[in-house]
């Protein structure tokens, strides 16, 4: 049937949302929609207990599930895609007679349809239902053992009744769970434990993932049963003998049944591959669960299962063989089927041993007598599969280099069903979401931990690559440990600090004198930007440059510089006599020339004045101030004035800043040697320049000894 | 038990450092104006760090430009002018400064004296 065709159908059934018109419609379709209807009247059966609120979530479930289906990405092809879109279509068709037509959305609907027309328009061939009514006969007896067992087993609180609606909300899980390994966090999961979910109750997961199938059977069964009586038959008596074995031998067996059936669909529609795949998956889950809860024999069967359905022939556990034989029967009368399970068998294998398989699979029969000696080794591989989907379900990269090599292997071998890819990769994929799933629930709080210490590993990085480039760019920084490290680089800091601003003043004085008295506002905004980073230096050097010009009434009552310091007080007392600006020059030139003899006549004095030296170097002046404009105020020029102005100011504001500095700090030992450095620093440049000016050589003759002298003594004072 | 406690007196000695290291790093970050007028208390270290480098950098920079000026001035001003003078003072100023660095890096608690010389 053309898939255009099926999707109209499709549509117009999910439009109606009437169950009615679809069952009407299948019929009509193909037997592949009779295989659906039968799904649904089982549920529907079962839906008569069942509430539709509990169904209407899983409906959304399933739309969710789909998108992330592709999300996933399982499907690389489109063709797998379909598939798991097919099997989500089952859900659907499962889902929609349970839930009322108002409740499916729209959109959601059309999403659906495509889906929908894949499973369906490959007009099922008989075989396919032939295929899924033993299967499902057997379900059928297996879903009412597998209800009993599930009901005892999983939820007490569920009665009977409520175990039917179970099994049908189970159906649809079932086809959810097939499609879903894309999605193990369903909301439906609570009732049916996924076994993609891995909920770390191996336990659990074995008994629902048990149930579902039983259910899906169990309903395809009711509807199918007219069919294969003969296969019925044989399924009962499989579910007889299962009763007896472990609860988990059971639903492996279902479980490989309705891989059977999915495979068997598989050839037929891309979409029934993928839910066969989904169900293959299921198996694995199973067969991992039964790991854990059944013994080895168990595995070894499913995995023989598996691989070779038609095979099985050695089986451990006879109930197991009935089954097989069963299966292998029915498969072997359907030639397409027979093709399906073996490219599956060899999806399965062929992550874990691709050669055997390719040699099984050509030869069904060679692969049944293989089949022995490989279920035993199957075990293993089943197992190592399962470890290799968990280590791909970490990496994608990882898992599609897998799926390109079993690419590669099914190119070789080139089997029939394109599905075969998109078996083994959502068989892979499942792996990988069962145990990741289980993984990720013991592994929560581990991850956390991780990631935090990735966050906090990168943060030390990052600092430390900081101290790198931080050490880089202090000079002579050998420090090993990071507080040394900050240690200098505030150092350093200060000095550079320092240094710019000092360097501006000298920028900032050096301007031509023309400018200064008119360009005192010009030269703010001029020289604001460039200083506005230093804060502190800033202020000091505005206030040299209008010094300069203006004299030092601005650097008092200027607000820029003086506020900031802790000089202002020193200054007040200097400067106390207000000076007018450019008239105060004169005098100005005094008070610095002061400044040239002060060390010599200041100090002393200062000594007594202020208990701290940046103070008292200060305060020293002013006195000088005092004594030497008598002496030798007239000598002074303008211009050696305003030097000396400038001379005496970067000290001063060397000294405030270190004061400065130093209250910050709180270092007052840094501080005074800095002091007493600039102080030093500053007379020998003065003496200097004076010396080429030859002004006051002999004043400064003076000083200078008279320097040495001081700071001598003072040195020896303390 | 043990283990913990040990552990945890391993951490409370990396705690002293780390401690010392924050307070490190606040006080450098009163240091940094483009920090220090955030005014937001929060700040990592690697951004006060990042900030301390780039600062430093521009400081580099601003010295190489004013000494690239002062060195203009020097050559255009008369060598004899007050300028020059001044100059050269800031210069040495300068060179003091930076000498002035290394021995505050390698002489500390020398200048003992002199800060309490009043007394």
């Amino acid at each position: 049937m053309p898939l255009s065709e099926f999707l109209r159908m499709a549509r117009g059934n999910l439009d109606s949302g009437e169950q009615n018109k679809r069952q009407n419609e299948l019929p009509s379709r193909a037997e592949n929609d009779l295989v659906e209807l039968v799904w649904e009247n089982g549920q529907i059966v079962m839906q008569g207990q069942s509430s539709r609120g509990t169904k209407g979530p899983s409906i959304r479930n399933l739309q969710s599930q789909v998108p992330r289906i592709r999300d996933s990405g399982i499907g690389n092809s489109t063709t797998s895609r379909i598939g798991k879109f097919g099997g989500v279509e089952s859900i659907l068709n499962d889902i929609s007679p349970i839930v009322p037509s108002g409740e499916l959305d729209v959109s959601q609907d059309d999403e659906m349809v495509p889906w929908l027309n894949y499973p369906v328009d490959d007009g099922m061939p008989q075989d396919y239902c032939s295929e899924l009514l033993p299967e499902i006969s057997g379900v059928t007896a297996n879903g009412m053992s597998a209800q009993s067992s599930y009901a005892t087993n999983k939820r007490s609180s569920f009665d009977q009744p409520e175990s039917n609606l179970h099994n049908g909300r189970n159906a649809s899980k079932v086809s959810s769970s097939r499609s879903r390994p894309s999605c193990p966090w369903l909301p439906q999961q609570d009732q049916t434990s996924d076994p993609s979910l891995g909920s770390g109750v191996s336990d659990i997961i074995s008994n629902n993932t048990s149930n579902i199938p039983d259910a899906i059977f169990g309903n395809s069964a009711r509807g199918q049963a007219i069919g294969n009586d003969s296969n019925t038959v044989k399924m009962e008596r499989r579910n007889i003998e299962i009763p007896s074995s472990s609860s988990n031998l059971l639903n492996f067996s279902h479980f490989s049944r309705p891989a059977a059936l999915i495979r068997a669909n598989l050839p037929n529609t891309d979409g029934m591959p993928i839910s066969g795949s989904s169900g293959v998956k299921g198996m694995e889950a199973n067969e991992k669960g039964s790991a854990a809860n059944s013994s080895n024999p168990v595995k070894s069967t499913l995995i023989k299962r598996l691989n070779s359905t038609e095979k099985d022939i050695d089986i451990h556990f006879p109930s197991t063989m009935v089954c097989n034989k069963l299966d292998s029967r029915s498969p072997v009368s359907k030639p397409p089927k027979e093709s399906v399970p073996a490219e599956q068998t060899e999806g399965l294998h062929r992550e874990t041993y691709v050669k055997n398989h390719k040699s099984l699979i050509p030869s069904k029969d060679p692969n049944a007598s293989n089949g022995v000696p490989d279920s035993e080794r199957t075990v293993e591989p089943v197992v190592a599969s399962s470890s290799v989907g968990s280590g791909n379900s970490a990496d994608r990269a990882s898992y599609d280099q897998i799926h390109n090599c079993k690419r590669k292997f099914r190119e070789n071998e080139e089997s029939d069903c394109p599905s075969d890819d998109i078996e083994t990769e959502s068989i892979s994929v499942s792996v990988k979401k069962a145990t990741s799933a289980r993984e990720g629930t013991g592994s929560k709080r581990s991850r956390a931990a991780e990631v935090h210490n990735l966050s906090e590993r990168r943060r030390r990085d990052r600092i430390n690559e900081k101290m790198r480039a931080l050490q880089e760019l202090i000079p002579n920084c050998n420090k090993a440990d990071k507080a040394s490290m900050l240690d200098e680089a505030i150092e350093y800091l200060k000095t550079l600090q320092l240094q710019v601003q000092i360097m501006s003043m000298g920028a900032g004085l050096c301007m031509p004198p023309m400018m200064f008295p008119p360009g005192m506002q010009h030269i703010h905004p001029a020289h604001m930007p460039h200083f506005s980073p230093m804060g502190v230096g800033m202020g000091m050097g505005m206030g040299m440059g209008m010094g300069f010009g203006m004299g030092m009434l601005d650097m008092n009552g200027g607000t820029p510089g003086c506020p900031i310091f802790p000089v202002p007080p020193m200054q007040g007392s200097h400067f106390t006599s207000p000076m007018p600006g450019p008239t105060n020059f004169p005098r100005m030139a005094g008070s610095n020339r002061q400044i040239f003899g002060h060390p010599s006549h200041g100090f002393p004095v200062s000594v007594p004045q202020a208990p701290l030296v940046p103070l008292a170097g200060r305060p020293p002046v002013s006195s000088a101030v005092g004594l030497n404009t008598s002496m030798s105020g007239n000598r002074m020029d303008v211009p050696n004035t305003s030097l000396t102005t400038n001379s005496e100011d970067p000290i001063r504001n060397k000294n405030s800043q270190l004061m400065h500095s130093a209250e910050t700090s709180s270092s007052m030992n840094h501080t005074s040697n800095r002091l007493q450095a600039t102080n030093k620093v500053l007379h020998q440049p003065a003496e200097v320049q004076e010396n080429k000016l030859g002004t006051d050589v002999s004043a400064i003759a003076d000083a200078t000894p008279t320097n040495a002298t001081d700071i001598s003594t003072k040195a020896g004072c303390n | 038990m043990s283990s913990r406690r040990s552990r945890s007196r391993q951490s409370g000695v990396s705690r002293i450092t780390e401690d010392q290291i924050a307070d490190l790093v606040s006080k450098l970050q009163q240091l940094i104006p483009e920090i220090r007028n955030r005014r937001s208390d929060k700040v990592s270290a690697s951004k006060v760090l990042q900030e301390t480098c780039n600062y430093i950098r521009n400081l580099h920079r601003e010295v190489d430009d004013l000494s690239d000026r002062l060195s203009q001035l020097l050559e255009t001003t008369d060598s004899e002018s007050a300028q020059a003078a001044i100059i050269r003072e800031l210069t040495n100023v300068n060179l003091e400064l930076r000498c002035l660095y290394f021995l505050d890096c390698y002489s500390l608690g020398f200048g003992q004296y002199i800060i309490y010389s009043p007394t």
